[in-house]
């Protein structure tokens, strides 16, 4: 999994329009994930490059991150800063930039992978578990993780994509490597009925997986 | 070795604050000072004394309503700042106490001596948008004193102070006199032509835990302790969740890390200083 360079770090129905900023976790880096005006995904580095404030106290004004210090604006797509409003009359200065993430929406998950990686986004066939239940965090990751994860009957569809069954119904499970021993599970099941049982099944998942190891 | 977690002389040779005077007033008090304990208590002729965790006394002094300890061995320490405005008649003293922030005492004092925050963080109090200019004013170098001063700052505050009534355009002054202690100067409400005084004195617990004590010099007569301490308070309590999530807590005095701007002179001045003190403590250089 250390090798992966998409990985799948958020539902993509966590982000509405011009609304959400969302913590996300990645190979222990902090990003803050929103959706600008016209629909597409962001994945920026969770600090303001001008005094290290987390973006995610953020807000989106007029399609543009704020940020909760000063005001500071940035835009969408490139991270640049476009407003300062302690010098309104003045054009921002060239080069102020958020560290930006290449993203993309597959299967109803945000995907991200760093720049420095040139791998195309994962072609993922469209699946039926549609209905997302939860995310959650277990104190494990790697090798580790996936020994657990097929000790309790799931099996690796593709890469970062887990598929079993959680109290008898299906379970499709989205895996994002936070930290070095720290991974994120997002859950999806088919249907609504049955995201009530994977979710209430879904509670002992993370003893299940941490106390097993 | 006394457990200091530090060989800064910036904090070692410095008079560090660990809290008003009133707390040894019932006995010993101990807390944590740049990583370690200390322990301070008034003896049977009513002497202040200090120790360090592993039992070395330590240099203490209480001046301005405060306890201030120097941790350094032997050295003789500098005179404490000067806060003339503290023994001032027609002043009042208010202590507001202390509020622990889980930061470096670095970037606590730096958003003391910033103006472009308030639209944003103290939004109807001391700033609003569309008020968000920062007019230029003027950084200088105390070279005798070793203070950095800002002065001719103003900003439109809708609610200046406590006792504030309509929106003013405040004067404010700023000062720097240890890496961890500021004071700001601003248009008094009730006397106009003159500027009330509050001190920020930072504890530095560790080097990403502090408590931010304030403590106000101000003409005011009609609102009460309670009224004065409650508006600052507000105004920490705004400033505490954003430093808490400042990353690195750390002060990055790195070039390039972080942007500063044209209205940031203040806090550019305040870098430049500490670079040049060599300071490595709350800081990554």
């Amino acid at each position: 999994m250390a090798a992966m360079s998409w990985q799948p770090v958020l539902p993509s129905q966590a982000l509405r329009r011009a609304d959400d900023i969302v913590a996300g976790f990645i190979n222990g880096e902090e990003l803050a994930l929103w959706r600008s005006v016209d629909g597409v995904a962001q994945a920026w580095e969770n600090r303001c490059p001008h005094r290290g404030t987390r973006l995610t106290l953020g807000r989106i004004l007029g399609g543009r991150l704020s940020c909760a210090y000063h005001g500071w604006e940035f835009e969408a797509g490139t991270g640049s800063c476009s407003h300062i409003p302690a010098q309104p009359q003045q054009p921002a200065p060239q080069g102020v930039c958020v560290k930006t993430w290449r993203v993309a929406e597959v299967q109803g998950m945000v995907w991200v992978s760093s720049r420095a990686i040139d791998a195309a986004a994962p072609a993922l066939a469209a699946r039926a578990e549609q209905q997302f239940c939860r995310s959650l965090s277990v104190r494990l990751a790697g090798e580790a993780l996936q020994q657990r994860l097929r000790a309790l009957g799931f099996a690796e569809s593709e890469p970062c994509i887990w598929r079993g069954e959680l109290g008898g119904v299906p379970a499709i499970l989205y895996l994002t490597e936070a930290k070095t021993d720290w991974t994120m599970l997002h859950l999806f099941t088919s249907t609504a009925d049955q995201a009530i049982v994977a979710t209430q099944a879904s509670r002992r998942l993370r003893d299940a997986i941490e106390e097993g190891a | 070795m006394s457990g200091f977690n530090t060989i800064d002389p910036n904090m070692l040779d410095d008079w560090l604050t660990v809290g008003p005077a009133t707390r040894v007033d019932h006995g010993a008090y101990e807390t944590k000072l740049l990583g370690s304990r200390v322990r301070l208590w008034r003896d049977d002729a009513g002497q202040l004394q200090a120790r360090a965790a592993d039992g070395r006394a330590l240099q203490v002094q209480q001046r301005y309503g405060y306890l201030w300890i120097c941790a350094s061995e032997g050295a003789q320490p500098k005179p404490l700042f000067d806060f003339p405005e503290f023994d001032e008649p027609g002043r009042r003293i208010v202590d507001c106490d202390g509020i622990g922030v889980n930061v470096s005492g670095l970037r606590m004092v730096e958003n003391f001596l910033d103006m472009a925050h308030f639209p944003y963080v103290h939004s109807h109090y001391l700033g609003e948008v569309p008020h968000t200019e920062v007019a230029p004013y003027q950084v200088s170098i105390d070279e005798e004193a070793d203070e950095i001063w800002a002065t001719e700052c103003r900003f439109y505050q809708p609610r200046t102070s406590g006792s504030a009534t309509e929106g003013v355009e405040a004067h404010y002054r700023y000062r720097v006199m240890q890496p961890m202690t500021a004071m700001l100067y601003k248009t008094s409400v009730p006397r106009p032509g003159a500027q009330d005084a509050i001190g920020l004195f930072v504890q530095p617990v560790d080097e990403e835990h502090i408590i931010a004590y304030c403590l106000l010099a101000y003409f005011e007569d009609t609102l009460s302790d309670t009224e004065l301490i409650a508006f600052q308070h507000t105004i920490f309590g705004q400033d505490k969740p954003i430093l808490e999530n400042q990353r690195p807590k750390k002060m990055p005095l790195v070039a390039g890390y972080e942007t500063p701007t044209r209205c940031d002179a203040m806090s550019g001045a305040y870098r430049r200083w500490l670079k040049k003190r060599g300071i490595s403590y709350g800081a990554i250089s």
